[in-house]
């Protein structure tokens, strides 16, 4: 499962770096962010990366609404095997990272399952 | 009375439009005005889907959203419309058509390569489309460089000397 990170600005390179720093070892995620792209263009390029990485993919997206995801959804269209992840954190990254033995389906519904659950209110015991 | 928002926007329908936009203006309908998206079931897929929950979205060809907002601007329907096109040249034809436009929003113009001229903070124009906007402002237009509603923003009038006429 190849995996690509496309974000507002640069904080989707960040994360991809961070993701990086704790685990030294693991699957290469590739990064996109949409600065200076209207989305057409966007789309283009990320059609360019998935041409370039046959077989299933991933795209994690900051906003599922917004040009990143809009772009992600038309350079997939047709594409079989190819998930478009809004929402991105570092827990998603880290589950593609460290899973990359698991099949596609089964890593990504793992993908979607921990960035959801860290998305929690945490409170001190009293 | 004219649209509540004309805006020209390279990246059409996001999070910008969607909350920015809709979400601060009486919006009671958002129309991306868009031949190639149009024409193509997936892109009008992704693009509806991209609209706000509250106000809904039609995208319609030039042709067709000149004749919709007509109909709007008989029934008293433009001031609480939102018009986005992608290029200046698809907002002056819209103009072109009689459409009353007080204020053409710039809200995205990306750098491509038909775009090398940043003209003002990350809005990038080539030739035809600094063309296009002044002729708009030509027409009274107040043209007006802004991401959203309320974040600074900068007059074309201020950017940009018109060309010199002999």
């Amino acid at each position: 499962l190849n995996a690509l990170v496309v974000t507002h600005g640069n904080w989707g390179r960040e994360l991809v770096e961070a993701a990086r720093d704790v685990y030294a070892v693991g699957a290469k995620v590739h990064f996109l962010s949409n600065t200076d792209f209207g989305v057409q263009d966007l789309a283009v390029k990320i059609g360019e990366w998935l041409a370039e990485h046959e077989g299933p993919a991933v795209v994690m997206v900051d906003v599922g609404s917004g040009s990143c995801g809009s772009a992600s959804l038309l350079a997939a269209a047709g594409r079989p095997s190819t998930w478009i992840l809004g929402g991105v954190n570092l827990p998603m990254v880290l589950t593609y990272m460290a899973g990359t033995a698991l099949e596609p389906q089964e890593l990504v519904s793992k993908m979607i399952d921990r960035a959801l659950n860290a998305i929690d209110v945490f409170r001190m015991p009293t | 009375m004219s649209l509540l928002m004309a805006r020209i926007d390279d990246r059409l329908i996001h999070q910008q439009v969607a909350d920015g936009c809709c979400g601060s203006l009486p919006a009671k309908r958002l129309i991306l005005a868009h031949d190639a998206v149009a024409a193509d079931s997936v892109s009008r897929t992704v693009f509806r889907a991209a609209g706000p929950d509250s106000t809904p979205t039609e995208i319609l060809p030039l042709t067709e959203a000149v004749r919709r907002l007509r109909q709007l601007d008989t029934a008293g329907g433009l001031e609480s419309t939102i018009v986005v096109t992608e290029t200046a040249e698809d907002m002056l034809r819209l103009v072109e058509a009689g459409i009353p436009v007080s204020t053409v929003t710039v809200g995205g113009m990306h750098r491509n390569p038909h775009r090398p001229d940043e003209i003002w903070a990350g809005f990038f124009v080539g030739p035809p489309e600094r063309r296009a906007l002044l002729q708009l402002q030509d027409r009274g237009i107040h043209v007006v460089f802004q991401t959203v509603p309320g974040a600074p923003g900068r007059a074309l009038r201020e950017l940009v000397e018109p060309p010199r006429r002999e």
